[in-house]
């Protein structure tokens, strides 16, 4: 019997877009705070704090809502990492993306129904999901509640630290987006996966 | 009607008697508390009678100086010493008007109250004493300053616990007590700047002098550490002049100001007006030099690897081999 399958249904489609947006104006936000002089500045200080927190929050809620629909639609099957194997599968899709793509090979790891991430992807985004963005909405929140940050952590005063993760964390996190948009364009074609990510990416597989 | 009894017997009349003394022991008992809760408000109000008028003055023969004798009503309801009696502090010679011409020497101490009380723990008013004594303002002129010279006990209210004004309107409650003197346009005798435009300029180095001045307490770079402390006013000489000493991890001010801060926002605008509206984030707390270039050295070497990775499959691609 055959099954079709949406791999990118449309509530997971509106959060990973409403996602960018809230990235990029916390990262221009963010960069305006962080690297903030009397007279060069991205955003004006005061605009860049309010905006920076307004959609700090929404951000928050985002992930709450990813996490909420990964468990109740089923999205979080392609999150089920397979250890077995595993290491062999991470080289294998690493020499694709440093040998193979440049001889036109296929995709070592095409998408299925039970998971549409190659190995690489699989474990950045478990990271990026359920280790990064906690941390940096963490460490984002107790900057609203510091009376709960501790007072000190390893001789340090426990506010800074959890300023430096927070920093650290969202340096890391541009990276990632920047590895992201563009390993996006490795899909067959440049904007395959642009298009997959905008309209959805129908799958019909045997069962 | 007669609401007389028809015949009045002795026990009748003990009956009143009784009835009368005992409501009479409940009136005066009763009486007595009353009077004992108002009795400091009846006190104070003979003296405020006179103190309150805003005009209240005296020319004082020995200088010739007009010398104010007014008090700020409403300060001093919301002072740490509103509860107290005007004679609690000042002495009996001013019960009596006019007042006894010895009681203008009277000599007042905050300290005959506030030393060795178990109101005060942490024995706060000995370590007060002995900032002071060690301190710039004591040490040139130990005779000049006084307790009074910067607090004025008629108006003087803490900090704690208190969050019906923002930070800036306690940083400048406080540097107004310094500015009484330090800004006058004619210096104090040793002791002093020039004036409001020479503090001015000592504070030139600072980036937005202004927005310092009205964000930061004077004694948070002029004094070194906790409240006990900031009467322990260090000379200008010693002040701190280091931009990290705030903007950096170590932060004087990162611990104690942004948690005060998130805690007065929420007291003053309500818990999601504060958040959204957060300010209290001190520029520079989290730069490092080794971070900040770490972080722009992540993003440029992985601009530089999709770079080289695109170009390198372009070139591929160029090369007629399928992509």
């Amino acid at each position: 019997m055959k099954v079709t399958y949406e791999l990118y249904p449309l509530w997971l489609r509106i959060w990973h877009w409403s996602n960018v947006v809230g990235f990029l104006v916390l990262i221009v936000t963010g960069v305006s705070l962080h690297f903030a002089t009397p007279d060069a500045m991205l955003i004006p200080f005061n605009s860049a704090r309010v905006l920076h927190n307004i959609f700090g929050i929404a951000l928050s809620i985002g992930w709450l809502i990813f996490l909420l629909g990964n468990f109740k639609q089923g999205n979080i099957i392609h999150y089920k990492l397979r250890l077995k194997g595993l290491l062999q599968r991470l080289i294998k899709q690493a020499m694709f993306y440093g040998v193979g793509i440049f001889k036109g090979d296929h995709h070592p790891f095409p998408s299925t129904a039970h998971c549409k991430f190659n190995p690489l992807q699989q474990v950045t985004y478990l990271f990026v999901m359920f280790v990064a963005m906690p941390g940096l909405i963490i460490s984002g929140l107790l900057f609203f509640f510091p009376q709960v940050a501790p007072e000190q952590f390893l001789d340090m005063d426990g506010l800074w630290i959890v300023g430096v993760l927070h920093y650290v964390i969202g340096v890391f996190l541009v990276a990632f987006m920047i590895g992201h948009i563009y390993l996006a364009t490795a899909g067959e074609k440049v904007t395959s996966e642009f298009k997959k990510m905008l309209f959805g990416s129908k799958l019909t597989e045997e069962r | 009607m007669n609401s007389w009894p028809a015949k009045i017997t002795i026990e009748t009349v003990k009956s009143i008697f009784f009835q009368t003394l005992i409501s009479a022991i409940f009136f005066t008992f009763f009486l007595l508390l009353a009077n004992a809760g108002e009795a400091n408000s009846q006190q104070n109000g003979k003296c405020l009678r006179c103190h309150g008028m805003k005009t209240l003055g005296y020319q004082d023969t020995a200088t010739g100086n007009l010398r104010n004798l007014s008090i700020d009503l409403h300060a001093l309801a919301k002072s740490d010493h509103a509860g107290l009696a005007c004679l609690d502090c000042h002495s009996a010679g001013f019960a009596a008007y006019p007042h006894f011409s010895e009681a203008r020497n009277e000599q007042l101490e905050c300290l005959s109250c506030h030393k060795n009380s178990e109101k005060f723990p942490r024995k706060m008013f000995e370590a007060v004493e002995r900032s002071f004594t060690r301190s710039n303002h004591y040490q040139s002129a130990p005779q000049a300053l006084t307790c009074f010279s910067c607090h004025d006990p008629h108006t003087f209210s803490t900090l704690n616990g208190k969050s019906d004004a923002g930070v800036k309107s306690h940083v400048k409650r406080d540097n107004d007590i310094c500015l009484g003197c330090h800004e006058k346009s004619k210096p104090l005798d040793n002791m002093s700047s020039g004036g409001a435009g020479d503090l001015l300029k000592k504070h030139v180095w600072l980036p937005g002098v202004n927005r310092h001045l009205q964000s930061v307490r004077c004694v948070e770079c002029h004094t070194q550490g906790d409240s006990e402390r900031s009467h322990f006013i260090l000379g200008g000489e010693y002040a701190v002049k280091e931009c990290v000493a705030c903007h950096s991890r170590d932060s004087i001010l990162t611990s104690k100001l942004y948690r005060y801060r998130a805690h007065e926002e929420r007291n003053k605008v309500g818990f999601i007006h504060s958040v959204v509206m957060n300010d209290a984030y001190i520029i520079g707390m989290t730069r490092n030099q080794w971070l900040d270039w770490g972080g722009i050295g992540l993003v440029i070497l992985t601009l530089v690897g999709v770079g080289g990775h695109g170009l390198g499959r372009w070139i591929a691609r160029r090369k007629g081999q399928k992509l």
